[in-house]
């Protein structure tokens, strides 16, 4: 493969990425409401688009397996056969072994088999469909069209009116009335662009009828805003733009593309990079900031003031660009919920908001296995079988939502089901039994530490293993995945009525602000986060318990207290009294108080985390490190560990 | 690294701690930078000082004097850093001194002489090679820069030990 056959490959494999998706929930749009037309198209767009992309790239048993799906999908356009669920299923069937059939034609195997799927295809498109199964040879870049319907095929090119303001809505007229007079192959913008309205003035449709040029213009004109209409008969060897671009033309064509979705793709080691240079300018700003108040210049201020203001704004730019909205991990779990729905006999209608809830892309990585777990034990513990479900008096369909929001500086994820709820007393004497809590304990417990004790290793209530759930890895594992994230989990849960799994994460991770504290000539970072109060020793009453020092917290609550280089030491030593003139900074971690002995305040920073070599991965208490502004490096505690030490 | 041993001439960068002269294959070294103590990390295994802050990257330290010979090293002005690079990232080494790059062919290098070593030390040696009067340590970075496990079992013995 030539250099530039490697390029055309990329954008190859992230188009294919992109119509592949489209196809999945077009196909599942279908299937909820079988008689509309609307997703039938996109799906035979999509599989249209792949078909000539594929055979452009040389791609020949993915052209083939589109072109397939095309036929498939052509006859229920037509209503030729009824979009069931049957025939959804092979579509979808078809969409995996495609997946499988892109990354290997692309990386140059030959192992994916599909003939299987292929051959479904064709009895289920049975006798309707062209016999074109040999036509397909694609190698020379040259793509047979679907012989489907009969006419010219016509490239027309639609402008609107400088001051039309409903772009999106009169394109749409004029797509639709062409698909009135006969086959839209394809537009320029694609539709969900021109939905948009990511065009200028004017798009392209290609589109196949038998109607003559000059009906095409006076359909068209009649729409009010079109300005002009261009028509032009394209060659019938070229039914999609995607085809026309050989390897020649292909610079020509992707340069307008890109201005039209005003993005670029930038890789992420730059951003990473970048993130790293902004936090670098960010540290030494506030050198500078400790430079100007020693030498106690006004203009230096003054200038420093912009600097401040300017990379402030850099800063929170720079940010943004590692900013991903949830609904690019979110999009791949409504086939996922269908399949297991289906798999377990439930009937689930799966509903999602906040798609467009941003979210730092390391997080977005690392949180879509817990989502996937919470939406399996929704499907699989939570929602009854219809039978049941009907005799409880609810809907026989039973609802799971995953919805995200923001709310400040986090973003919770939510995952809700209208199902059977956790049972606290069952999930009590589970953990009796386990050993994981005494049985006469069970007057301290609420009804949410309970529930929280699903998250224990190992823990399961589900009677039976199923294939699904499988037995003991589960909500462990994504409350460690969270928390190690900086995140906090909270099951809320009524029997009968469903449970509620809120998982809240922090918008970043990279920035945070910090309370700087001093043991001896060291400095330490704690998250401002965790930190509830801060007050003087003789704001305080100390006393002790069982001999070790408590703080009484103003509201009578008492909080044992810890000092700050007895907790970064060695030592295991009894816990001592704060000096005279230490500072106590109360500390709140998984909803516990404890009282921090510091020997210096130094005050409220911002400060970046940089992450901490592997080496440190099993020591307890650390968040990360930060470089400060005199280019000392200091430790960022972790207030939900550090108080286990010697405990 | 046998296949390497057997071709050429191979740099090394010469440091010293103590009385002992070690080196390091020149490709595993970043940069050599002066010493600044180290911020401490705390409950970390004895064989790391702290971290520094290297160009806005926050790397460990390891005090390769309580590595190999088991003491801490000395501070003194000639003491310096030895940025190399590990399993785990770049990891930065305080030695006593470093002031040379040296070439050797591979002949000249000759296996470890068995002695009285502790095995744990012994493994981290690759050979010894003539250099003047000299004799040269020259070190496996695989068995010598810290891996992630490695200062887990450290630190477990460590505490089981109750340092």
């Amino acid at each position: 493969m030539s250099d530039d056959m490697a390029a055309y490959r990329d954008v190859f494999l992230s188009e294919s990425a992109e119509h592949t998706q489209a196809i999945t929930e077009g196909l599942l749009a279908l299937e909820n409401d079988p008689n509309d037309l609307e997703p039938v198209e996109a799906v035979f767009r999509g599989a249209h688009s792949l078909k000539g992309m594929s055979a452009t790239m040389g791609y020949t048993r993915t052209a083939e397996l589109t072109h397939k799906m095309e036929s498939l999908m052509d006859t229920v356009r037509k209503r030729e056969q009824a979009a069931d669920s049957s025939l959804i299923d092979l579509m979808l069937r078809a969409v995996d072994a495609l997946r499988e059939l892109i990354d290997d034609e692309s990386s140059g195997g030959c192992t994916v088999d599909v003939s299987q799927v292929v051959s479904a295809i064709v009895a289920r498109t049975g006798s309707v469909s062209p016999p074109a199964a040999t036509r397909v040879a694609g190698v020379s870049g040259h793509v047979p069209q679907s012989d489907t319907q009969i006419g010219a095929l016509y490239r027309v090119r639609v402008t609107l009116g400088e001051s039309c303001v409903l772009k999106a809505v009169r394109a749409y007229m004029a797509i639709k009335r062409l698909g009135h007079m006969g086959e839209v192959i394809d537009t320029e913008p694609g539709v969900r662009q021109i939905e948009d309205e990511q065009f200028d003035r004017s798009f392209s449709v290609i589109v196949r009828t038998r109607e003559s040029e000059t009906a095409i213009v006076s359909a068209l004109s009649a729409i009010s805003e079109v300005d002009a209409v261009d028509v032009c008969v394209e060659e019938a060897a070229a039914p999609s733009l995607a085809d026309e671009r050989s390897a020649e033309e292909h610079r020509r064509a992707s340069v307008p593309k890109l201005t039209e979705t005003q993005t670029v793709r930038v890789s992420i080691g730059h951003l990473d990079s970048m993130v790293n240079l902004v936090g670098e300018l960010v540290i030494i700003r506030s050198r500078l900031d400790r430079l100007a108040h020693e030498l106690d210049s006004n203009e230096l201020a003054e200038t420093l003031g912009g600097l401040k203001r300017i990379s402030g704004e850099l800063q929170h730019e720079v940010m943004q660009t590692r900013m991903v909205p949830v609904g690019n991990i979110f999009n791949r779990f409504p086939r996922m919920v269908r399949d297991l729905a289906r798999d377990l006999g439930r009937s689930v209608s799966f509903e999602m908001g906040g798609l467009d809830i941003e979210l730092d892309r390391t997080v977005l990585d690392e949180i879509g296995d817990p989502i996937v777990h919470l939406l399996r034990n929704a499907i699989d513990h939570g929602i009854e079988p219809e039978a049941e479900r009907e005799a409880a008096g609810k809907p026989a369909r039973g609802t799971v939502r995953l919805e995200a929001s923001r709310d400040r500086e986090l973003v919770r994820i939510i995952v809700q089901d209208d199902g059977k709820g956790m049972d606290a007393e069952r999930i009590w004497s589970k953990a009796v039994e386990r050993g994981t809590v005494q049985a006469t304990d069970r007057d301290s417990y609420t009804r949410g530490d309970i529930l929280m004790l699903t998250c224990e290793p190992g823990f399961s209530t589900a009677e039976k293993t199923t294939v699904v759930s499988g037995r003991g890895v589960g909500m462990d594992v994504v409350k460690g995945k969270i928390e190690y994230l900086g995140g906090t989990v909270t099951i809320d849960s009524e029997p009968g009525h469903g449970s509620r799994i809120v998982l809240s994460l922090p918008l970043t991770l990279a920035i945070i602000q910090s309370l700087l504290v001093g043991a001896g000539a060291q400095v330490f970072a704690v998250p401002l986060s965790a930190v509830t109060e801060v007050l003087a020793r003789d704001e305080v009453r100390l006393t002790t318990v069982d001999g070790a020092p408590v703080v009484v917290v103003r509201d009578g609550s008492v909080a044992p207290l810890f000092r700050l280089d007895e907790v970064i030491g060695a030592s295991e030593r009894r816990r001592r009294m704060p000096e005279e003139g230490d500072h106590i900074v109360l500390v709140e971690s998984a909803g516990e108080i404890r009282a921090l002995a510091v020997q210096h305040l130094l005050g409220r920073h911002e400060v970046v985390i940089k992450p901490l070599s592997p080496l440190f991965k099993d020591l307890r208490g650390l968040g990360g490190a930060t470089v400060l502004g005199d280019g000392r490096v200091a430790i960022i505690l972790d207030p939900r560990t550090l108080f286990g030490m010697g405990a | 690294m046998e296949a390497t041993l057997g071709t050429g001439h191979r740099q090394f960068v010469l440091f010293r701690l103590g009385t002992e002269e070690y080196g390091l294959p020149i490709e595993r070294v970043q940069s050599i930078i002066r010493y600044d103590p180290p911020t401490p990390v705390p409950h970390a295994p004895v064989i790391v000082e702290g971290v520094i802050n290297l160009r806005g990257q926050v790397i460990p330290v390891i005090d390769l004097s309580q590595r190999l010979l088991g003491h801490p090293h000395e501070v003194s002005a000639s003491s310096r850093i030895v940025v190399a690079e590990g399993d785990t990232g770049l990891v930065g080494l305080a030695v006593d001194a470093a002031h040379e790059v040296a070439t050797f062919a591979a002949e000249e290098i000759m296996p470890p002489p068995a002695t009285a070593l502790s095995s744990e030390t012994a493994e981290a040696f690759e050979g010894v090679v003539n250099h003047g009067d000299r004799l040269v340590i020259l070190l496996d970075p695989e068995k010598v820069l810290p891996r992630a496990s490695y200062s887990t079992s450290i630190a477990t013995e460590e505490a089981q030990s109750g340092v």
